[in-house]
């Protein structure tokens, strides 16, 4: 049995494995051929594992993170003992990882916040930041929770109700949520960075497996004022994408969506995450959520030279014109 | 008051302060006039801090950290409250420290441990990377942490005492440790970062406050077989310097010596912390004596054009000298 059959029957086990590393999540975003998995076994006892998607460009191999699929990395089974034993442990596994993965030019991935130990991938050379993710972890009190908003928050939940009379409905046609999707990536002058087609993969396949949901905040009129896609795994919630009309930007119906998606997520898991940001603006409206920052990872590795000069010509250009652009800081919304 | 003076009373009374952002610290390290320090208040009161030294290279504004200085960055007067607004604070007062950052072409500060957000510093142009130190938390029960030891570690100082017969003497001269010291540098084929005179300020300064030990390892002949050097603060302890003979290389030395060390913080402080490492040998050396490894920032930014070009080139060169190596 090749690795890949063992870690789709592992997956199908294992539920600490997060959504975004199951097999049938990567066959939507990477094609069934578009993946691969790092793997130790022993006793035909999975240890570890580590999914990655290899892409083409330019005649380069690149081993990335697909849209919409916010964490990769190792998974590592749990062993107990000293923590001496456990680092110990953590290192064996990791270098085994390392040492399966194929040759490429790049390698970018985002690892899960539980995984905090990257010295091994330092030795061999990887690279590595931290960046933040927003998580509420304890979904039990909903009532807790709505006490915890930041009073502007609150506001914007009352006010879609009663001012706008703003409704969240999760059975309206993906068409619907895409819309809006388009419209905000519109806004803001920028390329959506995933298809209309891929969005439709991944939601056939949660579908299928009943973890998914839309939730679409409409007013008496019919209009869709914004929505928010949730994806869900036995122990955390993901607000995957949102979306929001630009002309009814003022109704709080963004707000909304997100109150009711962690409304609903808090009967079927134990945390939701609103999938990290860096921008400050959006890190700005996680936080009005009470949510706690949670650090996690970013390793990179680029061996290919040319790659690498690229990347240094880039940021010698990039610090010209950030010269010319400063007092422009982001967000100054 | 300027800044300087002011944060001089402050961290005389602030016991939160790691030792490596003290005064007398900074003033043993950098010197007197090669450091300086932003600060936020409140009311009079010192509710943010970030002292830093300077140096010139080659023309160069290098803002950094002084030798033997293993942890500078931002102090923020702790925050009780609901998280939103917390971040909001620690956003706040960051941005501050950074907008009265005096102009640099180079920045690189590693951070106490406790400070996990760095976002404020992404959105100024700043870089970031994980490191880690390994921290003994709770040296208050001596016997456990000896059971939570490696059985290698703990064969080590045994075969250290019953074999090699080595005693720990914490009573020899400094310049017996800081030979040992200069012995592991010069089996690594490197130069001190440090050199003997500045080891001797700093020493003064810390034997005036009364927190710093040094214990050395020695057989019965009297020959010195390792050494290491602590100083401590209210919160914890830290490995600040590690010595070796390579001649006694095997007799476990070294082990006995930190153990020696960790047993005498646990009189002083709560913590021991042995200052990280990235390099592999001393990080599993270190995991031996069962610490947890705690991850801390390194916080870095050129704005330099210059130096920026300088970083380029030298991806150009590398890639030039690997073309030409290739087609040779």
């Amino acid at each position: 049995m090749d690795t890949k059959t063992v870690y789709r029957e592992f997956c199908a086990k294992e539920t600490s494995i997060p959504i975004f590393s199951r097999d049938w999540w990567l066959d939507a975003v990477a094609g069934e051929d578009g993946w691969d998995v790092a793997l130790v076994v022993k006793d035909s006892t999975v240890l570890a594992s580590m999914p990655y998607v290899r892409q083409r460009r330019f005649g380069m191999t690149v081993l990335t993170q697909p849209p919409l699929t916010q964490k990769l990395g190792p998974w590592i089974r749990q062993t107990p003992g000293k923590i001496s034993t456990r680092l110990a442990h953590e290192k064996e596994m990791m270098h085994s990882l390392i040492e399966q993965l194929p040759p490429f030019d790049h390698f970018s991935q985002n690892w899960h916040y539980a995984y905090t130990n990257w010295l091994p991938f330092s030795w061999s050379g990887f690279s590595q930041t931290t960046r933040y993710t927003y998580v509420l972890d304890d979904l039990v009190h909903t009532e807790q929770i709505w006490k915890m908003l930041e009073c502007n928050i609150r506001n914007h939940c009352k006010k879609a109700v009663s001012r706008f009379g703003l409704d969240v409905r999760d059975d309206l046609p993906l068409s619907d949520f895409l819309y809006l999707n388009r419209a905000t990536f519109q806004r803001q002058g920028m390329n959506v960075p995933y298809t209309d087609a891929l969005v439709e993969r991944i939601d056939k396949a949660c579908a299928e497996r009943s973890c998914r949901k839309c939730f679409i905040a409409v007013d008496r009129d019919g209009r869709r004022h914004a929505g928010l896609y949730v994806v869900w795994d036995d122990d955390t919630a993901y607000g995957l994408m949102a979306g929001a009309e630009p002309s009814l930007r003022n109704s709080g119906a963004n707000s909304l969506c997100h109150w009711e998606a962690i409304k609903h997520a808090s009967t079927l898991a134990q945390r939701f995450d609103f999938s990290g940001s860096m921008l400050e603006p959006v890190e700005r409206f996680f936080r009005h959520f009470g949510a706690t920052q949670i650090p996690y990872f970013n390793i990179t590795k680029t061996p290919s030279r040319l790659l690498r000069l690229r990347r240094s010509m880039l940021s010698i250009m990039q610090s010209g014109s950030s010269v010319r652009r400063a007092g422009a800081r982001p967000g100054g919304a | 008051m300027n800044a300087k003076d002011m944060y001089r009373e402050f961290a005389e009374s602030e016991e939160s302060l790691p030792i490596f952002s003290q005064a007398w610290w900074l003033d043993a390290t950098a010197g007197v006039d090669n450091w300086d320090v932003v600060l936020a208040t409140r009311e009079g009161q010192v509710v943010a801090s970030m002292p830093y030294s300077r140096t010139r290279r080659y023309g160069m504004d290098v803002i950094g950290q002084p030798p033997l200085t293993q942890k500078l960055g931002p102090w923020l007067r702790p925050f009780s409250g609901r998280n939103a607004l917390r971040l909001a604070y620690e956003k706040s007062l960051m941005q501050e420290l950074i907008d009265k950052l005096p102009p640099f072409d180079h920045f690189a500060q590693n951070w106490h441990y406790t400070c996990s957000n760095w976002l404020p510093f992404s959105w100024n142009g700043f870089s970031q990377t994980t490191r880690y130190t390994y921290v003994l938390n709770d040296l208050s029960d001596l016997e456990k942490l000896w059971t939570d030891f490696e059985n290698s570690t703990r064969a080590e100082c045994k075969k250290a005492s019953n074999r090699f017969r080595l005693t720990i003497r914490d009573d020899l001269p400094l310049d017996d440790f800081l030979a040992l010291n200069r012995m592991s540098f010069t089996r690594q084929g490197k130069d001190p970062p440090y050199s003997n005179d500045f080891v001797r300020r700093l020493d003064d300064a810390c034997t005036a406050r009364g927190c710093r030990k040094y214990f050395i390892a020695v057989d019965e002949e009297g020959r010195h077989h390792a050494g290491n050097y602590i100083v401590w603060d209210r919160n914890s302890s830290y490995g600040l310097m590690n010595g070796a003979d390579q001649r006694f290389r095997n007799t476990g030395g070294a082990t006995l010596c930190m153990w020696a060390a960790i047993q005498f913080a646990a009189t002083v402080t709560r913590k021991f912390d042995f200052a990280g490492s990235m390099i592999e040998p001393v990080e599993r050396f270190f995991r031996g004596f069962g610490p947890t490894q705690l991850p801390y920032f390194s916080i870095s930014k050129t704005p330099s054009r210059l130096l920026q070009v300088r970083q380029g080139w030298f991806a150009v060169k590398q890639q030039l000298e690997w073309a030409r190596s290739v087609t040779q």
